[in-house]
Order: structure tokens, then sequence, then C-alpha cells
């Protein structure tokens, strides 16, 4: 009789832990949204990209339990350091530092290829619109040229000597900026030979202080993250200054401390990465300040030193079941962390 | 009688201040170019703005926190609090790195006391055994004159590296233009021929 009573007792208790548990994932799946206060929020936290086993449900338990948090998977195949981000329809580009290559997630297909020949620091990537993408790679100080079936080309480079970090592309030239000499260097993107350089290396209008992100506007004007000069500055193609966010470096919301990456959505809302707050900022195209967003820490949506945003239209639909009941997303925010838990966050920008 | 406003000591200390600041920004202009202002952030000049999305009685628009140290399960290498500070600029996206590798780099964060000492049982005990590094710092244990956090058990990048080149020992001979190579062995807390920095911690 005891005995039979032991068991009743025993199976009490582990199925207390289980509800137990449920009720713990079941808290962690609450969405995280931004602003957090108001009914109709504007982007929403939607996963983590952590490595290949994006697409296998790669955990080692599988998906037994009720109320099992993707989340909460353990990472086969994790990233190195993720760095440059790029995307086209279907697919998403992650250059990855410490594995020398670049990976391309097809959502489509839900496959993973890689590619990159001899790269020694791959840190950014700029596709253009016939597919060939530029690698910019650090470690050899070079830019390596592929075609759009991932076939290496050729490579260029600054024979001056440059830190080159990253790269956008305009009409028949890519810019790339350089931290060495804290300028933008222009070459032509077939040829590459160099046919400007922008800035030198200060404080005042025209100069840069160790840049490290650049991207381009529909309208063909260039964003370039002035990192050390707290600010990002608006040039037009032939690098003459037309506009700026923030001042210098300052801890005040809407100011900047550490600016890294940048990214632009259709309606010229800038997104900007600051390492130094480990948060993303967001101005209009009046330069107004919207709002910040990102935890600090390994906790869902933390960025732990964030380094680099794409903001990608064509891949949305694909992280549709991410999205909280009742809202839609119109495109997606990835951003790319130095270190910590999660590699890559993704978020959401909400339908109003 | 003449009332004694400042004594010997003070005076000595306000000349070497303002010696300091003479020379400071030869100092700082080996790293980055003397603008204090890329690790030490100004705080407050500005008013924070108010974000036009969220509810004005409810929004956050207060000054940022840098580098807290929440990353609360940090690893071995992933930097942490003060260490944030330097991987900013010190990785391997930017051109100023911290060698080709980061695995080959020394990692930071996390707890180095008697118990890690015994356990590995190659490196010296930081609680008893001397930093060495004298000077100003004086002549304290590894834990007090290396150490951080609020137990001065954690190992950063500060333990070894002073970056506003307190001590005079400058980039170090293994520097290098190259972003691939160099040794990184910059403004250290106390020279390292024949590698005694190094053996601070570490017994052979």
């Amino acid at each position: 009789m005891n005995a039979i009573k032991k068991y009743i007792t025993s199976g009490l208790v582990i199925a207390m832990s289980l509800i137990a548990i449920n009720v713990a994932f079941a808290a962690d799946a609450k969405h995280v949204f931004y602003p957090s206060d108001v009914k109709n929020p504007r982007i929403q936290f939607l996963t983590a990209i952590n490595g290949e086993g994006f697409f296998s449900n790669g955990s080692s338990f599988g998906n037994r339990f009720p109320g099992y948090n993707p989340d909460s998977q353990r990472e086969k195949a994790p990233f190195g350091q993720t760095y440059g981000l790029a995307s086209t329809q279907d697919e998403l580009f992650i250059c990855d530092v410490t594995k020398q290559q670049v990976m391309i997630f097809n959502f489509k297909t839900s496959t993973i290829s890689k590619f990159g020949v001899n790269l020694s620091k791959p840190v950014s990537i700029a596709i253009d619109k016939d597919g060939t993408r530029y690698i910019v790679d650090l470690g050899n100080m070079k830019i390596s040229v592929y075609d759009a079936q991932n076939k290496f080309v050729r490579t260029m480079a600054d024979v001056q000597g440059w830190y080159p970090v990253a790269a956008a592309l305009l009409n028949d030239s890519l810019y790339v900026v350089d931290s060495k000499n804290h300028q933008v260097v222009v070459m032509n993107k077939n040829s590459g030979a160099v046919t400007k350089r922008i800035g030198q290396p200060g404080e005042a209008i025209g100069e840069f202080a160790a840049p490290t992100a650049i991207t381009v506007s529909d309208q063909g004007l260039i964003y370039v993250s002035n990192t050390h000069n707290g600010r990002v500055d608006v040039i037009d193609g032939n690098g003459k200054f037309v506009d700026k966010y923030g001042d210098s470096p300052n801890v005040a919301a809407g100011s900047f401390a550490r600016p890294k990456g940048i990214a632009l959505d259709k309606e010229n809302r800038l997104y900007v990465v600051d390492n130094s707050f480990e948060n993303v900022q967001i101005f209009n195209d009046k330069k107004q300040f919207l709002m910040p967003f990102g935890e600090i820490g390994n906790v869902k949506a933390g960025l732990n030193l964030p380094m680099t945003i794409l903001v990608d239209y064509d891949n949305a639909k694909y992280f549709s079941k991410y999205v909280a009941p009742g809202h839609e997303v119109e495109y997606i925010i990835l951003v790319a962390s130095q270190t910590g838990a999660n590699k890559i966050n993704v978020f959401g920008f909400l339908k109003q | 009688m003449k009332r004694k406003y400042l004594n010997t000591n003070t005076k000595l200390a306000l000349l070497c201040s303002a010696l300091f600041l003479m020379f400071a920004s030869t100092a700082f202009g080996l790293h980055y170019d003397g603008k204090c202002r890329s690790c030490h952030t100004p705080h407050n000049a500005l008013a924070s703005e108010v974000p036009l999305w969220g509810r004005a009685d409810a929004v956050m628009p207060a000054p940022y926190v840098q580098y807290t140290s929440n990353t609360i399960n940090a690893t071995m290498g992933d930097p942490n609090g003060i260490s944030k500070l330097c991987m900013g600029c010190h990785y391997k996206s930017t051109g100023y790195g911290l060698g080709q590798d980061m695995r080959n780099d020394h990692p930071v964060s996390f707890t180095y006391d008697a118990a890690l000492a015994a356990a590995d049982g190659r490196l010296w005990d930081p609680e008893t055994t001397p930093s060495g590094i004298g000077g100003s710092v004086g002549d304290g244990t590894i834990a007090q004159d290396m150490l951080r956090g609020v137990d001065h058990n954690q190992l950063e990048c500060v333990s070894c590296h002073e970056p506003h080149d307190k001590y005079g020992y400058g980039r170090g001979t293994g520097y290098s233009d190259d972003p691939a190579g160099g040794d990184g062995l910059a403004y250290l807390v106390k020279l390292n021929d024949a590698g005694q920095l190094c053996k601070t911690c570490h017994r052979k």
C-alpha cells in the first residue's frame, strides 16, 4: 500500500514539474514589442538565427515537450562571428569572419550553401542588381568579387593601403569605407580603379573618424556611419556633404556614442546600431527620433556589442510564423552582434 | 602668521596634474587620435530627445547606459563589462583588431581567484602573489592591482593594458600597421621582456 502511495506521489511530483516547465516556457514565449507600452507597437522581436540549425530545428531534444519554445533550442552548428549581412529574393547572405566564408540561407528551399575562396576576414558584403557579390575582406585588405553563381571573378584593392570594412553600390561605383585613412574610397565596380576619395581624418564636416558602415538610399544619397565622431553623415554621389544625424558622441537618447551598422527602409527611416548603448535607434526622414529598440544581455532580443544591421523586405514572409497574432510584418530587421548568445536577432516592422 | 593654504604634497599633486594634462594629448595621441570621447562619452551635455513613437507618459528617453554587466551567463571569451569598451573597436571586423584570430588571444572576463589557481596548478594565486607593477599603483597583489570587478577577481583587457599609457610603454615592439599582424602588446602595465608580464600570473 505504501509503495503504491509512493508511486502516486512521485507521479504527482513529475506532473507538477512538467506543468512548471510548461509555465516557464509559456512565460518565455511572451512576445517582445517596441514600444512596449502602446496598443499598436511598431516592432516585434521575432527570433534569433544562431547557426546552421536554423532550418532543421537543430535541437538535441526535439520538439517533444508541450509548450516547447524553439528559441531555447541548442544550436548544433553555431556561427563563428557574423558580421556583414545582405539579402536578395529568398536568400540571406551572412559573412562569418571566424569561419572565413559567406553563407547563403535560402528560405524557399530551407537550405544553406557556402562560398568564398581564400577569404581571411569577410566583414561585409554588397550585392549588385545583377547578383554580383562584392565581399569586403579586411584580412586580405581586398574586395573579392563573385558572380551570381558564387564563382570567383577577381579582387580589387586600393594600392595606397586601407582597412576596408564596408561597401555599398551606387550606379557604376563601389563606395568602400576605409577605417585606416578615415575616408570613403570610390572605385569603378568593374575595373576596381579608384575614381575618388571622400573625406579625411578629423571631426569637422566632411571629415571622418574610424567610419564603419555605409548604405545608399533609393534617391542615391550615401549614408556613412562616422563612428568616432558620433554621427551619421549623408553625402551625395560626388562626396558633397548633405546632412548629418547626431552631432558628437553623447549618451543622450537620439544621440550616438559609437554608431556602427546603419540601414534605411523604403520610407527613408534610418536605423542606427549603437555598439556602446547596445541598441538600435530609428529616425524618420525628417531626422526626428522615433524610438530605440533591443535589450542588453543574453536575453530575448538581447544585443551584445551589436555591429551590423540589414533591412530586408524580400524575406519577411518567411518569418510570419513568429509574428504575434493580430499583427503583420512589413519587413524584417536583422542585427548581428559581436558576442553573446544571440548571433543574429530578427525583428519585424509591424504594419500599422 | 601667514596661513598656509596648500601644503607641499598638494602643490606637488597640482603640478603633476597640470603636467599630466599638458602631456596627456601627446600620450593619448598614441591611442587613436587623442580624443578622450572615443571611450569617455560625454554625459547629459544634450537633452535626451523624446521618441515620437510610444506613449508620451511612458517613454524612455533617459540617457543610455553603456556596457552594463548584464551578460550574467557570460562564458569564457564573451567580453563583459569594462572589456566591452575595448571590444567595441578592437575586434575582427575593424581594422584595429586584436591579432588575426581571437582564439589566439588571451581570454578576458573570467574569474581568476585562488580556486582557479589551485585547480589549474600552473597559475600563481592572485590573492597572495605580488603584481610587481609598482609605481603609482603600489605593490599590491595581482588581485588588487590587476583584477577588476567588485570582488577584484575578474581578468579584463585592462588587467594588462592601460589605455592611457600611464606606464609609458607605448604601442609595444610588436605593433604593426597590418590589421592581420602585430602582437597587440600595447600600453602594457609592465614590461614584457622575457615574458615577465605573462609570468606575473603564469608559472612557466
